[in-house]
């Protein structure tokens, strides 16, 4: 499962630790849109990034990789 | 006589520890006895085996936390692991999402080590998919890394080439190793057994190797992978009888833990 955010929120989590060692890696689905997972959300205990625990969770529609190792 | 890098240390328990275990085990407050004797056996096994100096980064992935899983127990001062994205850290070690989480080594192998690589992790989970779990890559696909469980075909791996190189394999469990010892011999390893292969060499990748993911020429991270893994290393190319005992080494420490498969 993984939470839309907007671009600006993206923005905001780069760079940004959710517990003190492990940081935000905002990633953009199939669609373009930008997403954290439900372990960030879960996970988080940082006063700056609290908010994203009030983002809906939703199923993660992963982009299409060229597969290059074939 | 006892070397500097085997001295033993009194450890919490009374027992001693060899001096690197030691320092792992207070760095990462492994505080856990079972854990405590299981990473000093770990040491002492690799330093016999005449294997620990040929390695350069030993995650043994052991206290439960994403912190003590972050340190290089050959030498904590190096090639420390930056986690990003949803890694679950627990006592059977870390798990990727398969969606955004990874580890980032730090590690160059192209600056670090002398000679050829080999590398490999410790998995718990035996499933097929297109995921990579510790590597990286350049431009056109060249560098390191392995999927250790591809697709029907088995386990993928790249040692410093850009076509990889298949081996069957009946699952994912366990230890998967890449291999390479001259410009055109590259091995791989499950579970301590080898096959071989010829494969031109290419370069040394020039990324930071990435866990539970692949550094695709350091401007992006794909092939997230959701595998559990209870161990990895990166170093210099060893041989047959020190890949077969280095499968014994971390075969014996996950048995300590309870968590071999």
């Amino acid at each position: 499962m993984i939470a839309i955010i907007t671009t600006e929120q993206k923005d905001l989590l780069v760079g940004m630790k959710y517990d003190n060692i492990q940081y935000f890696n905002p990633i953009q689905d199939l669609n373009g849109n930008w997403v954290i997972s439900q372990e960030e959300i879960n996970n988080c205990i940082m006063v700056e990034c609290i908010w994203v625990k009030d983002l809906t969770l939703s199923t993660f529609n992963p982009p299409i990789y060229e597969d290059p190792f074939i | 006589m006892i070397s500097p890098s085997n001295r033993l240390f009194s450890g919490g328990g009374g027992g001693a520890f060899d001096e690197d275990a030691q320092t792992f085990i207070t760095t990462a407050s492994i505080t856990d006895s079972t854990q405590q004797d299981a990473v000093n056996q770990l040491v002492l096994d690799l330093k016999s085996y005449s294997i620990w100096s040929k390695l350069e980064a030993i995650y043994p992935y052991v206290g439960g936390n994403a912190t003590a899983h972050s340190y290089n127990l050959k030498d904590t001062t190096q090639f420390q692991i930056t986690w990003s994205g949803g890694v679950t850290h627990d006592s059977n070690g870390i798990t990727g999402n398969g969606t955004n989480g990874y580890g980032n080594t730090n590690l160059v192998d192209s600056t670090v080590l002398s000679n050829y690589i080999s590398m490999g992790v410790y998995s718990r989970t035996s499933l097929q998919d297109v995921s990579v779990e510790i590597g990286a890559s350049g431009g056109g696909g060249v560098g390191n890394f392995i999927l250790i469980n591809r697709n029907a075909s088995g386990m993928q791996y790249f040692a410093m080439d850009s076509t990889g190189t298949y081996r069957s394999v009946t699952n994912g469990f366990g230890l998967s190793v890449m291999n390479r010892t001259t410009s055109t011999d590259i091995q791989s390893y499950k579970n301590g057994i080898e096959t071989t292969a010829t494969k031109t060499e290419n370069a040394h990748s020039t990324k930071n190797i990435y866990i539970l993911a692949r550094n695709n020429n350091g401007s992006t991270v794909d092939f997230y992978s959701q595998r559990n893994l209870a161990f990895a290393f990166i170093g210099n190319s060893l041989t047959t009888t020190e890949h077969a005992n280095l499968n014994t080494a971390i075969l014996d420490f996950q048995t300590t833990l309870s968590r071999n498969v």
